[in-house]
């Protein structure tokens, strides 16, 4: 495709009128006086059979004038196409996110179709903005290929990483590459260098569901309106009977409604009206079960107990008693106690020797699920100095002295052990005490489930544990197809790509998760824009990778005018006038 | 009369004062008159003796010379001449065609024969050749008292030639002063301008242009008389053509006039106003010098 570097000259063209009026004007005949006629008489009958050759040669001389002035006009404007061999590597960064569901994903493949042709460009690379950066295909491909592979651009992410996306093109495309952004939204700075922002977002009125969440007995949904005027929608609630509710939602405002669903172990699938973006106008939101961990008490120091039986029941998850625990909490030196399968050993030991107190600064690991939430400031932490912690790994440090370890026994068993006197501390007066053993026993019901949660949201990781002895689980998607997750230590890491229900080893004991694209930046539509940031045609590039046309083009002209000349010497017998 | 033909024409006069006008070899008829011609003639001055011809008169035998010598020989006596010249001005507008120098010669060519006639001693008649062949105002003396010659007629002067009352004196001599463009047949106009003349001259005054046809264009070429206007595309072979026909008609007059025995004599009117070089009238014997 010719790219004019200097459009403005093209405006010469506006004498092309004014040489074929001078023209005109100029082969008007004039009148001349002549003694007689009569001895053009015989020229008059040879015009009579002559005269359509000689009507066409003056068109003929005026079109070869119009043309070279043309050319002339056209050589100005300096003219360049590309060079065969300049062809470059194009990558595209796709913009991911759910928001390109609404019409710039359709927009952006018609757009794409006209930059995946051979003749422009070297080689394709596409790569896949969404939370993460990804090559949609391994490699260059040619346009046909890149052109199939657009289809399995699903926009189904909750956010779009295009910094991220476009740092990995530049590094996979080296200095050579142009670099294509096609998303919804305009760029947080200026585009410069190699890279085009092709922008194909619509403003759009939208209303979402932006947040949801189930427990036992109730549930929690958040709409928004992301739309300049209020509107009243409807939300259709499908749990054993479907039921429509009505709420009023003003211009950019959210609204937060709880459910109690009639069926508490069905799911419940909330919708609203097709709009703008069809995929957050539903949810499904399962019963995620909270089984309570089973908590067996086998402390000898009274005062510990009391301590140990008020956080438990603090906690609102465990259940007291002596029946297969879960969790055996124990004051008893290290040997002693449970091996039941899948118990836990909570080892209290309180003060072997003689007790010191600790009052800090304490060393915590706080990335432990045991000390999530901990805040030992002010905290007096006693504990004897001979007794002895077999953790593996240390959570809480005091100096040099481990107060709180754990270690992974055979059986997925773990035993922590607590270096405490109560005598001498104080953390069983402060927050941190039942902070501690609610960590403890999430930690103990978690592990103790297949899944990491059962209702997530688009692009989340959920963790699934494979069956004892098998390395792979399968999970059946929305949209019916399989996968086979592989579960090295016995969980797979499932990323969420899709919306609806998620089943995972449908035969047995198979359970389900449901995914929604919960996002509010996404559905807000409203700041959605089209157009096109930077330019990859500058002058360097022009040199570099485009001929000039304008030589080629004054030689034609030359060719014409010359052409011209040898009319007008023939015709004129050498007088030119 | 415009006072500017009237110039051209005292320009022509103060030409022609060098010469005199003759009458031309051959002349068409017999001659009688009161001055000695330059040929043999009637009158009683001897010339010369040559042989007796077929169809000689044989009064002009002369009977001594044969007894001496065995010969028939013949007399000859000097032509004797009452001449008188008819100049005869074509006024068509053709004549004075715009830009060219056709009006200048004609009326100095005019003034010219004029003045070398009245040098020979011949009484002068002018004649307008318009719609009709009518005798000029003050033809018989220096274009000063001449009137009535505007090159502003629009026609055929030849038809008018042809329609006009035969004024001419008989054995005068007539002179035509003219371009020739006429579309009647020179034999008809040569036969009525040389009956009982005694020597018949067509001059032709054309200009340049009417030689070699205008310069090359598109042209809305103008008949300055009838008014036709003829679109035309001069170029190089056009012209060419329009040379070929231009000297093909001139040719034709040529023949027609040797045909009649009269003289045809060719001017180019921006040549002879510039040198007023009356050489082909002294070549054809029309003019000498005094």
């Amino acid at each position: 495709m010719p790219v004019l570097t200097l459009p403005f000259a093209l405006i010469g063209l506006i004498a092309l009128p004014a040489v074929a009026g001078i023209y005109l004007f100029r082969s008007r005949s004039k009148r001349r006086k002549v003694s007689s006629l009569m001895l053009w008489e015989i020229q008059r009958r040879s015009l009579a059979s002559g005269v359509k050759r000689q009507r066409f040669e003056v068109p003929l001389l005026l079109l070869l004038e119009l043309a070279a002035l043309a050319l002339m006009c056209l050589a100005a404007a300096n003219p360049h196409v590309l060079r065969p061999d300049a062809r470059e590597p194009l990558i595209v960064v796709l913009d991911d996110s759910f928001s390109m569901l609404a019409g710039a994903r359709a927009a952006g493949m018609k757009e794409l179709s006209l930059h995946f042709t051979d003749r422009k460009h070297e080689s394709f690379q596409l790569i896949i903005a969404g939370t993460s950066p990804r090559l949609l295909v391994p490699g260059a491909v040619g346009a046909g290929a890149a052109r199939d592979a657009l289809k399995e651009w699903t926009c189904l992410s909750p956010q779009a990483d295009i910094n991220k996306a476009i740092a990995l093109a530049g590094a996979i495309g080296g200095p050579r590459a142009k670099i294509l952004v096609v998303t919804d939204s305009p760029p947080a700075g200026e585009i410069s260098g190699r890279i085009v922002w092709l922008a194909l977002g619509q403003n759009l009125p939208n209303v979402a569901i932006v947040n949801a969440v189930r427990g036992p007995g109730r549930c929690l949904i958040e709409l928004a309106n992301f739309s300049s005027q209020s509107r009243d929608v409807a939300l259709t609630i499908n749990n054993a009977g479907a039921t429509t509710k009505t709420v009023t939602l003003e211009a950019q405002s959210t609204s937060r409604l709880t459910l109690s669903p009639a069926d508490d172990n069905a799911p419940l699938v909330a919708s609203l009206a097709d709009d703008a973006l069809a995929i957050d106008n539903s949810i499904t939101l399962l019963n995620p079960s909270q089984t309570p961990v089973r908590v067996k008490l086998d402390i000898s120091q009274a005062r510990l107990l009391e301590m140990a039986h008020k956080a438990c029941e603090a906690s609102g998850i465990a259940r007291i008693g002596d029946l297969a625990p879960d969790v055996v909490v124990t004051d008893s030196p290290p040997g002693a106690g449970a091996d039941g399968a899948g118990e836990w050993i909570v080892r209290i030991l309180s003060g072997a020797g003689e007790g010191v107190s600790y009052t800090g600064p304490f060393i915590v690991d706080h990335r432990h699920p045991l000390a999530q939430g901990l805040a030992l400031d002010g905290v007096i932490w006693g504990a004897g100095q001979a007794d002895e912690t077999a953790g593996d790994a240390g959570v809480i440090w005091a100096g040099d002295i481990p107060l709180l370890t754990e270690r992974r026994l055979a059986s997925d068993r773990r035993e922590i052990c607590l270096r405490l006197s109560l005598e001498l501390s104080n953390i069983h007066q402060s927050p941190n005490w039942p902070i501690l053993f609610h960590n403890l026993l999430s930690w103990r019901r978690q592990a103790g489930q297949r899944l990491t949660g059962v209702n997530v949201r688009l692009g989340q990781t959920v963790g699934v544990k494979a069956r004892p002895g098998q390395s792979v689980v399968r999970v059946v998607l929305p949209d019916g197809n399989a996968i086979d997750a592989p579960a090295p230590a016995g969980v797979a890491a499932i990323n969420v790509s899709q919306v609806g229900l998620h089943q995972v080893d449908q035969a047995g004991d198979g359970c389900s998760f449901a995914a929604g694209a919960l996002c509010a930046d996404e559905s807000d539509l409203s700041r959605l824009c089209g157009g096109q940031w930077g330019q990859w045609a500058d002058q360097h590039a022009l040199r570099m990778h485009y001929h000039s046309l304008a030589a080629l083009i004054v030689l034609g002209a030359a060719g014409l005018v010359t052409l011209h000349g040898f009319l007008v010497h023939r015709r004129w017998g050498g007088a030119i006038q | 009369m415009l006072e500017e033909y009237r110039r051209f024409a005292m320009e022509g006069w103060a030409q022609g004062m060098r010469y005199a006008m003759q009458t031309p070899r051959g002349s068409l008829i017999g001659v009688a008159g009161g001055l000695l011609g330059k040929a043999a003639g009637s009158s009683i001055e001897f010339m010369d003796y040559r042989e007796y011809q077929p169809g000689d008169d044989l009064r002009t035998i002369d009977w001594s010379a044969f007894g001496r010598t065995d010969k028939l020989m013949v007399r000859m006596y000097r032509q004797e001449v009452c001449p008188h010249l008819d100049l005869v001005i074509d006024c068509s507008a053709s004549m004075a065609l715009e830009s060219t120098a056709k009006a200048r010669a004609t009326m100095a060519l005019a003034g010219m024969l004029a003045s070398g006639a009245l040098n020979a001693g011949y009484t002068c008649s002018l004649h307008r050749l318009a719609e009709t062949l009518s005798p000029a105002v003050g033809g018989g003396g220096s274009p000063l008292q001449w009137d009535g010659l505007d090159l502003d007629y629009a026609g055929d002067s030849g038809e008018s030639f042809m329609r006009m009352a035969a004024s001419f004196r008989p054995r005068g001599m007539r002179i035509l002063i003219s371009d020739l463009l006429w579309r009647t047949n020179p034999l008809s106009v040569l036969g009525r301008l040389a009956h009982q003349s005694l020597a018949a001259v067509v001059v032709t005054v054309q200009a340049r242009e009417d030689i070699d046809g205008p310069e090359d264009g598109e042209w809305q070429l103008a008949d300055s008389e009838t008014g036709e206007i003829q679109l035309m595309v001069v170029d190089s072979a056009s012209r060419v053509a329009y040379r070929q026909a231009a000297a093909a008609h001139r040719q034709g007059w040529h023949d027609c006039c040797r045909a009649n025995g009269a003289v045809m004599v060719e001017f180019e009117a921006e040549a002879f106003c510039r040198d007023w070089n009356a050489r082909p009238l002294l070549e054809t014997e029309v003019l000498r010098f005094c």
